[in-house]
């Protein structure tokens, strides 16, 4: 079985990200909410919110985020106040999406199988074609 | 060397962003300005140029996507890629492919683009796993690779329904929601003009039909129901066009239909991947001893657009005939398990005590709105007929329903709404089956089934009524498939 852990180097970005929308916001409720404590409401509100994502939120999503590549299964690990667990099966495997991996960590994968799908984000460029020539030899061959 | 195909040009405005027509507006009132002079064109170009660039670059977008939209079609696979900076790719095996929809739209076919859709069992909600925009020379490479009927095998058995066929089926299946969901998608895309004109037509009906038809019946009443015949002719001349020159064949492993003469559809439908059969009859339909066969297999029936029909009308000697081998259907043969008659109330008792609620409902709303009388008679009469035809109908379903198990099918006979269902499948297809009991069921020992069978739309097949005996026998019979 081989195991793939989420790539780090999305989580610098989104943090970055998170920042810049953050502080955005911030200057939008300083220069446009009339209503001092309303302001002050708000202002908070999108603090606090950016703190817990750029400092609890995602690390702990990508520390939390494993998948499991069996002879039959996939198994997904994933979550942050819940934990959960997604298997399916590769022969249940209709067909694969994949896309953006133009940046490094960003690539992901969708597999649409019988009854749903399942997504593989955040994956570094390696394993990302490891894993899509395995799963391609599987799903065309099966 | 794998060769790359484009989308059909007219593919460029539809990537092109949506509110280009937003600008069409500007543009329009500039065009209005415009005037054959020298100094006025230099006028003009000042005014809008700045519109004119937007349009420029939106295309110029719209271009440069579709550009970047390729397909490509190898043996095993069609592929799909798309993006300009993150590109995408959809990689559809074939033979995971259900069913595939070609459709040639009329206003299309000037253009020679035909839409293409492809769809596989994957996915929870019914929509199409790949859509491209395509031009012939396209269609017939991807086709080329994708079976088709005929061309390994013989065909087994072709049919083209009569004429009066598809009338009288798009009579039994047109209704008056689906002319309202028509009238309303037209109210929703044609904003105000729309809502003008049908609005001032339902009240020139009124009016007229006042002064035409003497009676005790206000003009209101008049006007609703020539509205409701009006949008069920709507739906059913929708269902008309739909269906026109419907046909159907098939060898061993696909089924093709073939239907519509202003939006030409072809379906190619894979034996192996069709969900269940769905035989659907009304209760007049099963007094002539007629039923329309219907198919749950993604992609075919699942979007607004088309009623999942096998055969439109089809006599039961005719099906056992011609479509045995598609559809396993034994009509003679006693139902393993089935409801006992005497549980005949667990099957009325929503429709008697609607039937019979209906009337004291109308005497308080003629006390307390007086003015309202002869609106409140016409309101039950109109919701007592459906009552007592559901009274009647599910009369009838506590003799027809059941399930069966016969030549390794599993076949569920059940009523739901006004028609009457008889489902069949192999047993493995079963994704879930449940058992309940409502308290009076606990005391009786009876139970209601209910069999799901996988799909993209969670359809539920349910039996009243069966005794728990029978339900568990049911269950292990099924596992004993698995």
């Amino acid at each position: 079985m081989k195991i793939y852990s989420a790539d780090k180097t999305p989580l610098n970005i989104l943090r970055i990200l998170t920042a810049v929308i953050t502080v955005i916001l911030l200057i939008l409720c300083r220069l446009f909410i009339p209503f001092y404590m309303l302001m002050i409401i708000l202002m908070s509100i999108f603090s606090a919110v950016g703190i817990i994502l750029i400092f609890f939120y995602f690390p702990e999503m990508f520390r939390n985020l494993e998948f499991y590549f069996g002879e039959d299964t996939i198994t997904k690990k994933y979550g942050v106040f819940f934990k959960r667990e997604q298997t399916i099966n590769i022969s249940s495997v209709q067909y694969i999406t994949t896309g953006f991996c133009r940046l490094e960590g960003f690539c992901f994968i969708v597999l649409n199988v019988y009854g749903g799908t399942m997504i593989i984000p955040f994956l570094s460029n390696r394993n990302f074609r490891s894993v899509v020539n395995q799963l391609e030899y599987t799903v065309k061959r099966k | 060397m794998i060769r790359l195909y484009h989308e059909h040009p007219l593919k460029i405005l539809k990537y092109s962003a949506k509110n280009i027509w937003l600008l069409i507006f500007p543009l329009l009132r500039g065009i209005k300005a415009f005037r054959l002079d020298v100094n006025r064109l230099y006028e003009w170009i000042k005014g809008s140029w700045f519109d004119l660039l937007i349009i420029l670059v939106i295309l110029l977008f719209g271009y440069i996507k579709w550009k970047f939209s390729l397909i490509s079609v190898t043996d095993s696979s069609i592929i799909h890629r798309q993006g300009i900076i993150f590109k995408i790719k959809t990689d559809i095996p074939i033979k995971n492919i259900s069913s595939v929809t070609i459709e040639h739209p009329f206003h299309l076919r000037i253009f020679r683009a035909v839409k293409f859709y492809a769809d596989t069992r994957s996915g929870t909600t019914p929509s199409n796993d790949m859509y491209l925009l395509l031009q012939h020379k396209t269609l017939d490479a991807i086709m080329e690779k994708i079976p088709s009927v005929s061309r390994q095998n013989s065909i087994k058995y072709s049919h083209k329904p009569k004429l009066y066929l598809i009338f009288l089926f798009s009579a039994l299946f047109s209704s008056s929601l689906s002319g309202i969901i028509y009238i309303g998608a037209f109210f929703f895309q044609g904003g105000e003009i729309a809502k003008d004109i049908i609005l001032t037509s339902i009240d020139i009906i009124s009016a007229e039909t006042s002064k035409f038809i003497v009676s005790a019946v206000p003009p209101v009443i008049w006007g609703i129901m020539i509205f409701l015949l009006s949008t069920w002719i709507i739906s059913f001349i929708v269902n008309l066009i739909r269906y026109s020159g419907f046909s159907i064949r098939h060898d061993s492993d696909i089924i093709e239909i073939k239907c519509g003469y202003i939006t030409k559809r072809r379906f190619n439908i894979f034996m192996k991947k069709i969900n269940y059969i769905d035989i659907r009859q009304n209760v007049i339909m099963k007094l002539f001893r007629v039923m329309s066969v219907n198919i749950s297999c993604s992609g075919y029936g699942s979007n607004t657009k088309n009623l999942p029909v096998l055969v439109p009308i089809i006599t039961k000697r005719t099906l056992n005939e011609n479509l045995s081998d598609i559809v396993h259907a034994r009509f003679s043969i006693a139902k393993q398990y089935k409801p006992k008659l005497t549980s005949f109330w667990q099957y009325i008792w929503i429709s008697v005590i609607i039937s019979v609620l209906i009337l004291p409902l109308t005497a308080l709303t003629t006390y307390f709105f007086p003015a309202f009388h002869e609106l409140a008679v016409f309101a039950t009469v109109m919701a007592e007929i459906p009552a007592l035809w559901s009274v009647i109908v599910n009369l009838t379903a506590l003799f027809t329903s059941g399930i069966t198990f016969n030549d390794g099918y599993i076949q569920i006979n059940y009523a739901k709404g006004l028609s009457f269902h008889t489902a069949i499948a192999e047993p493995e297809k079963v994704a879930k089956f449940q058992i309940n009991q409502s308290p009076f069921q606990r005391l009786f020992k009876k139970c209601t089934v209910s069999v799901y069978f996988g799909s993209e739309i969670s359809v539920r097949h349910t039996v009243k009524a069966i005794p728990v005996d029978d339900a568990k026998k049911i269950l292990d019979t099924i596992n004993s498939y698995l």
